[in-house]
C-alpha cells in the first residue's frame, strides 16, 4: 500500500499500452490495430460477445500470444520489441493471470500451489510463506480446503485457488480471464468485491476481460468493447457510458433482452 | 532501513523505507530471529519513516506479533499513518483466520496397506467385469454385423496395425541378427554351423516374434488408448455416451480390441518373417552359412504348430492389451497427472500379463506337444 501515481514502470502513458496491435491464430486476424492504455491502479473491464477477441487480447498483453503487428509496453518493458524475451521475464515479475480456469498445478494441493510461487521466486524463510499462503487462502475463502488436491474442488473453488495463486506475489497488474464464469451469483460478487479490496489496498492495476453484466457494474472503472465484425474497439469509457452509447451493437450487450415464450400447441 | 534502541530493557525498533517483499526476508533474520533470543519485555515498532507495506510485510508484522505473544513481549506501533493502518488490519484479519492444513493426515502403515491392498482387488474386480463384458458383447457384435461400427474398426486396425509396421520390422531383423550373434559360437561346438537355422526359426516363432510384436503393441496402442479414452473422461464426454445410453464396451472397447485382435497375429507373422530373414543374412554374413542352407534347414524344422502357436499368442496378447488400455482409461481420475499414471499403467500392466499369459501357453503347449 503507498501513495498512488509512484506506480511502476510508466512508460508513454500508462502502466499498459497497447499501440496498433494486430493479433490473431495462423492466418486468422482475430484483432486489428487495437490502441488503448491502462493507468496505474485503474480497473479496465474488456467486454464484447464471445468469440470477439477478449481472451486473445488479454494474452497478447501477457505474453502468451505474439501479436502478427504492433507494439506492447507492460510495466514500462516493450514485450513485443527486438528483446522481447528479456523484456517479457522482467514484465511477467509484476503481473498475475487469473485465468478462466484456474489452471492449477494437478498435483500439488491448493497451499502447495499458493506457495510455489514463492518458494521458487523469493529467498523468503518459511515460516513467513506460510503466514503469506494463509492469508492469500484466507482472502478467497480456502483456507478450510488448502489441503486438497485441484481434482477434489469444484469450479469455483478452482477459480478462488487460481486467484489466491495469481496475486500471491503481490503483483502490479492483476489480468483476469471470465473470473464470474462457472460461478454461481453470490461467490462471482465475492470475487468482484476480493478484486476491488485489492484494488484499493495494493493499487493493483486490474484489466478484466468478461460479459458478466453484474461484474461490469461492480468493478465500474472504464471498459473497453470488442467487436467481431470489426476486429477492432467499438466503444470505450466509463459503464454508463457505454449503456448510453448512440452505437445499436453496444447498446444492445447491455440490454437484457426477455425472451418471448413460444405459443403452446404442437403434439 | 532500521535503528533498534535499547532503554529501560525495552526494545524500540525504528522502520523505515517499504516494508515489502524485498526487505522482508532481511528483516526476519535482523528483527525477528534475533528476537527469539532477546525476549524483551517491551517491543515498540515506529512507523515514521515507513513509506510502504505489501503482503509480505503484513505476513512478516503478523508473524511477529505471534512471536511476541507466545513469549510475553508485549508489542504495540507507534505512528502507524492512517493510509497504511486499514490495509494492515486487513490484512491482520485475513493472516488471523482458521489456520490451513497444508496436507492430509499420514495414516498409519497398516491402513495405507489396507487401502492399497483394496485398491488393487476392486482394480482387478473391475477388470474383471470389464472382460465379462467383453466376452458377452463381443460375440453378439461378431453375430450381428450391422452393429460392428465397421468405419471405427478399420481406423483402429489402420492405426494400430499399419502403423506398426515399419518399426516392427526393423526390431525383428535386428533381433534375428541379435539371435545368430549370440548363438553362433554356441553352435560351432556341434560342428555344423546350419544347426543356427533351427535356433533363429524355433525362438523366433514360437517366442519372440510373438512378444515383441506384443510389447510394441502395448507401448504403441495400449497408452494411446489409455490416453485417449482417459482425456475423453476428463472431458466428460464419456458421461455424455452414457447419458445417450450408448454402450461404453461396444462403442469404445470393442473396435478397439477387436483391431488388436485383427492385427496381433498378422504383426506376429510379419515379425517372425522379418525375423527370420534377419537370421538368415547375418548367418551368411558372419558365418558364411548359404542362405539355400539356412532355408533347407529352416523348412525342415519349421511346422503347422510354430504357426498356430504364434497366431494364438498374437490374438490373445492383442485382446488382452486392448482391454487394458481401454480399462485404465476409462479408470481415469480427475486432472491430467492422472492421464499420465493410468498410461504408464496401461503399459506395464499390459507387459506383465503377455509375459504371464506366455509363461502359460509355453506350459500348455508343451503339454500337448504343440
Amino acid at each position: 500500500m503507498e501513495e498512488r501515481g509512484t506506480g511502476l514502470g510508466q512508460t508513454k502513458s500508462g502502466i499498459i499500452v497497447v499501440e496498433n496491435l494486430t493479433v490473431g491464430y495462423g492466418e486468422t486476424v482475430v484483432l486489428k490495430d487495437i490502441n488503448f492504455s491502462v493507468e496505474p491502479g485503474e480497473i479496465l473491464t474488456i467486454l464484447g460477445a464471445s468469440g470477439c477477441g477478449k481472451s486473445t487480447l488479454l494474452k497478447a498483453m501477457a505474453g502468451l500470444v505474439q501479436p502478427m503487428t504492433g507494439r506492447i509496453w507492460v510495466a514500462g518493458q516493450e514485450i513485443t520489441g527486438e528483446n522481447a524475451e528479456e523484456a517479457l521475464t522482467a514484465a511477467r515479475q509484476h503481473i498475475g493471470v487469473l485465468f478462466q480456469s484456474g489452471a492449477l498445478f494437478e498435483s500439488l494441493t491448493v497451499a502447495e500451489n499458493v506457495a510455489l510461487l514463492l518458494q521458487e521466486f523469493t529467498d523468503l524463510p518459511p515460516e513467513l510463506i506460510k503466514t503469506m499462503v494463509q492469508l492469500k487462502l484466507d482472502l478467497v475463502d480456502l483456507s478450510q480446503h488448502a489441503h486438497l488436491m485441484p481434482g477434489e474442488l469444484s469450479g469455483g473453488m478452482k477459480k478462488r485457488a487460481g486467484l489466491a495463486r495469481s496475486m500471491v506475489l503481490d503483483p502490479k497488474i492483476l489480468f483476469c480471464d471470465e473470473p464470474a464464469s462457472g460461478l454461481d451469483p453470490a461467490t462471482a460478487r465475492e470475487v468482484d468485491a476480493l478484486l476491488l479490496e485489492l484494488n484499493a489496498f495494493l493499487g493493483i492495476t486490474l484489466v478484466v476481460v468478461t460479459h458478466d453484466l453484474a461484474s461490469i457494474d461492480n468493478l465500474a472503472g472504464r471498459s473497453i468493447m470488442l467487436d467481431a465484425a470489426t476486429k477492432g474497439i467499438i466503444a470505450s469509457g466509463p459503464v454508463a457510458a457505454l449503456k448510453a452509447s448512440d452505437n445499436s451493437v453496444v447498446r444492445s450487450f447491455f440490454q437484457r433482452q426477455v425472451v418471448e415464450r413460444p405459443k403452446e400447441g404442437g403434439n | 532501513m532500521k535503528v533498534v534502541q535499547q532503554a529501560a530493557g525495552d526494545a524500540v525498533v525504528h522502520l523505515r523505507g517499504r516494508l515489502d517483499r524485498a526487505q522482508a526476508t532481511s528483516l526476519w533474520y535482523e528483527l525477528v530471529e534475533p528476537l527469539k533470543q532477546t525476549k524483551p519485555p517491551r517491543l515498540i515498532l515506529d512507523f515514521t519513516e515507513v513509506t510502504g507495506l505489501d503482503t509480505a510485510g503484513a505476513a512478516l508484522l503478523h508473524n511477529l506479533a505471534d512471536l511476541c505473544a507466545k513469549q510475553g513481549t508485549t508489542l504495540s506501533h507507534r505512528h502507524l499513518s492512517e493510509t497504511l493502518r486499514p490495509f494492515l488490519q486487513y490484512m491482520e484479519e485475513h493472516a488471523s483466520g482458521q489456520p490451513t492444513t497444508w496436507a492430509k493426515p499420514r495414516p498409519d502403515f497398516i491402513s495405507r496397506f489396507g487401502e492399497w491392498a483394496w485398491g488393487h482387488l476392486q482394480d482387478t474386480g473391475a477388470f474383471l467385469r470389464l472382460l465379462g463384458d467383453f466376452l458377452v458383447a463381443g460375440p453378439k457384435q461378431l453375430l450381428h454385423p450391422q452393429r460392428l461400427h465397421l468405419g471405427e474398426l478399420l481406423y483402429q486396425i489402420q492405426l494400430v496395425g499399419v502403423g506398426a509396421v515399419p518399426l516392427l520390422m526393423t526390431l525383428s531383423l535386428l533381433l534375428g541378427a541379435l539371435m545368430v550373434f549370440q548363438g553362433m559360437n554356441s553352435v560351432s561346438n556341434f560342428g555344423n554351423p546350419v544347426y543356427i537355422a533351427d535356433m533363429v526359426v524355433i525362438a523366433v516363432s514360437r517366442e519372440m516374434g510373438p512378444l515383441l510384436t506384443a510389447v510394441i503393441l502395448a507401448g504403441r496402442s495400449g497408452a494411446a488408448f489409455a490416453a485417449e479414452i482417459g482425456t475423453m473422461k476428463l472431458n466428460e464426454e464419456i458421461d455424455a455416451l452414457e447419458v445417450h445410453n450408448f454402450d461404453i464396451t461396444g462403442y469404445l472397447v470393442l473396435p478397439r480390441v477387436f483391431a488388436l485382435m485383427v492385427a496381433g497375429p498378422i504383426l506376429t507373422m510379419i515379425s517372425d518373417v522379418t525375423g527370420i530373414l534377419g537370421g538368415m543374412v547375418t548367418s551368411e554374413v558372419a558365418m558364411q552359412l548359404p542362405a539355400a542352407s539356412f532355408l533347407h534347414e529352416a523348412q525342415s524344422v519349421f511346422g503347422p504348430s510354430d504357426i498356430y502357436t504364434g497366431l494364438i499368442k498374437g490374438t490373445v496378447f492383442g485382446a488382452f492389451i486392448g482391454l487394458i488400455g481401454c480399462y485404465r482409461g476409462l479408470r481415469t481420475g480427475m486432472g491430467a497427472g492422472s492421464v499420465g499414471i493410468q498410461t504408464t499403467s496401461a503399459v506395464v500392466t499390459g507387459i506383465f500379463v503377455v509375459i504371464f499369459l506366455d509363461t502359460l501357453f509355453s506350459y500348455i503347449f508343451q503339454m500337448y506337444g504343440w
